[in-house]
């Protein structure tokens, strides 16, 4: 009879937590939406490809080669994936160490978009690098202190476990472990402030590591002051993401947030927004002090030059006149277009500066093999049902802080 | 180096060029992104400065159109049935900055003298008493969520509570309106003084602003929870329901 008590106990936790409530056969029906069909059609197809990278190497699925370091793997996993999961450091920075509590709704979203940013990049990596029994190698076993390489994985394996600590009170809120629960919350502060410090370091290591190849990155992107131009563009990325994130799931799945949140996210997303079209503008200036200190200005009129132009105004000053428009406007609406205008501006100037621009006066340059593609859309689909797969359950966009309730 | 030109591009003069030019973008940029032209339309309808500064009674904001209970809270007259009701100037400099609010939830009925929310400051938590009798028609989330927009703005965006009232007009009646309130809030101020540590009042008073530790902490850091809870009537001795003032 125990026995009958505690498995009737375990089927309730397991569809309480697991199944939303709903039993086996429910779930299943109601998981057969034609997105959700489209998503398992990309994964079916894709990870064979992964199985085939790992099965007969990287020359299966991509035209990496040393001429070509950087493939989709790397230039859009981990470059263009830091930048955009740098949500988690930016938002908790603001609320917990510079006090703009009002944004405390946006805290777990953005640490959580940070960790899965992060994860994900750890993936790209791993099938990028093959043999992922060997990942710790450069961090423990032949580590060299003179290598970029050896800082980023230091960071990123400290980061990744530092943003676990910071999301999780929302997993043991979830799991309802009170004690723990506690314990998570009172790491906060310390675990945010190791987070600004490895944040910081690591987005800036990303943009140092192109400094060990001066010749090769075209002279309008090569600068020494990579490291802070790509910690600066971090930094609005991040804020966009936020704001397109939230717009996103209040429109998607707004059972799964908070009715309070919906009558104050157009002041924080406004808020975001000035905070991104200040730092857009330093990064305007700061990228064409990167073209004097090279003295590239006559490159400006090369084929380079329009796709730098591009960059710098179709995805940097357009947007930040947008958003500045939208903090004049007071019009959410507008930050919410600059935002998605931004982000696809970093991602190509990440894009740029690991592959379009690396080794550019190189003949015969290929494009990215199509299974890379393939790949990169099926993690990309991975991680999207994933971050669906946590809002769902986990309280991200719901509860309130503990110390402010409703009676 | 022969021309200007070759001056300013071989001693990379551009770069401090692009750093200043910044700079000063950067004050055109600032003052730009901050005025908007939806405040300046606001602006335009807001009531003058000579007028809002008439408003102030020894430092307490007691604004036009609104009425006070003496627990030290306000009452509005909405459209319809409804009253908006939230803690007065006088009251949120009292406490200082509020940490925490624990309002009522909506369709809970409240009565007029009785205690009707809770709010938290510097570890203490005190009652106060609802100015008016009615249903709870509305919660204000930005009050629950980030309880020192009250300290912020208290008859503006800090609002408390929309409640619908079917005596509306007898409501208001029994409240205090703004040229009593006016007297009453110098009563109040010239009952700080009274306060045995009275000497620290004049620096406290002087901040017309949201003062963030509160008069009554200044007062005696000790026994500030005591003063408040004079102030907002709810003081362990005065048990008895208190109404009309």
């Amino acid at each position: 009879m125990t026995e009958n008590i505690s498995k009737v106990r375990q089927s309730t936790w397991f569809s309480e937590k697991i199944l939303l409530g709903l039993t086996i056969k429910d779930y299943l029906r109601v998981l057969a939406t034609p997105i959700n069909i489209l998503a398992a059609l990309v994964i079916m197809v894709g990870l064979p490809f992964i199985v085939m990278r790992y099965v007969f190497g990287l020359a299966a699925v991509t035209y990496s080669s040393n001429d070509q370091p950087f493939g989709l793997f790397l230039s859009w996993g981990l470059f263009a994936g830091v930048p955009m999961a740098s949500t988690g450091f930016i938002m908790a920075t603001a609320v917990y160490l510079f006090g703009l509590k009002e944004y405390k709704p946006l805290v777990r979203p953005a640490v959580l978009t940070g960790f899965i940013g992060y994860f994900f990049a750890v993936i790209f990596l791993l099938i990028d690098l093959g043999q992922p029994w060997r990942l710790p190698y450069p961090m423990i076993r032949s580590f060299g202190t003179g290598s970029v390489l050896f800082l980023v994985a230091w960071h990123v394996a400290l980061y990744l476990s530092v943003q676990f600590l910071e999301f999780s009170p929302a997993v043991f809120e979830w799991l309802e472990a009170k004690r723990l629960h506690r314990w998570a919350v009172g790491l906060t502060i310390g675990a945010t402030i190791f987070g600004v410090i490895l944040s910081t370091l690591h987005q800036s290591a990303l943009g140092a590591m192109f400094l060990l190849a001066p010749a090769k990155l075209h002279p309008l992107w090569y600068t020494p002051y990579l490291p802070v131009l790509f910690f600066v563009s971090a930094i609005f990325c991040g804020m966009s993401v936020i704001i397109l994130e939230a717009a996103l799931v209040y429109k998607l799945m707004p059972k799964r947030v908070d009715p309070r949140h919906f009558q104050t996210i157009d002041r924080l997303t406004l808020g975001l927004g000035k905070a991104a079209a200040i730092t857009m503008l330093s990064y305007f200036c700061l990228k064409f002090i990167a073209v004097a200190h090279e003295n590239a200005w006559p490159l400006l009129a090369t084929s380079y030059g329009r796709l730098f132009l591009l960059e710098v105004g179709g995805f940097v000053l357009v947007p930040g006149f947008i958003f500045v428009q939208a903090t004049r406007r007071r019009s959410a609406a507008l930050a919410r277009l600059a935002a998605a205008i931004t982000v696809p501006g970093v991602i190509l100037n990440r894009l740029t500066v690991s592959f379009f621009a690396l080794n550019y006066d190189l003949p015969n340059r290929e494009f990215f093999h199509p299974r890379e593609i393939v790949i990169a859309i099926t993690i990309i689909t991975i991680e999207l049902l994933l971050y669906r797969w946590v809002v769902n359950r986990l309280p991200v966009h719901r509860g309130l802080p503990a110390d402010s309730y409703v009676h | 180096m022969h021309t200007l030109f070759e001056f300013v591009t071989y001693t990379k003069s551009v770069e401090y060029l692009i750093a200043v030019g910044f700079l000063l973008l950067f004050v055109a940029f600032w003052r730009y992104i901050n005025t908007s032209p939806v405040a300046a339309r606001r602006t335009a309808t807001a009531p003058s400065l000579a007028s809002r500064l008439a408003d102030y009674v020894g430092g307490f904001l007691v604004p036009d159109q609104t009425y006070f209970h003496p627990g030290h809270a306000w009452v509005r007259a909405e459209s319809g049935d409804v009253l908006t009701v939230g803690i007065d100037d006088f009251g949120q400099k009292l406490v200082g900055k509020i940490d925490t609010l624990r309002l009522p939830k909506v369709g809970q009925r409240l009565s007029q003298g009785e205690p009707a929310w809770e709010l938290g400051a510097a570890g203490e938590v005190f009652n106060m008493l609802s100015p008016v009798s009615g249903e709870v028609v509305e919660v204000n989330p930005n009050a629950l969520w980030t309880p020192w927009v009250v300290n912020q703005d208290p008859f503006g965006d800090g609002w408390l509570l929309k409640v619908r009232t079917p005596r509306k007009t007898a409501t208001l009646r029994s409240l205090l309106g703004t040229d009593l309130a006016k007297r009453w809030i110098e009563d109040a101020r010239a009952r700080l003084l009274v306060q045995p540590r009275h000497e620290n009042l004049g620096r406290v008073l002087a901040d017309v602003g949201p003062a963030r530790d509160g008069i009554a902490r200044a007062l005696d850091n000790e026994h500030w929870g005591e003063i408040v809870r004079e102030f907002f009537l709810t003081a362990e001795d005065e048990h008895e329901t208190r109404s009309n003032p």
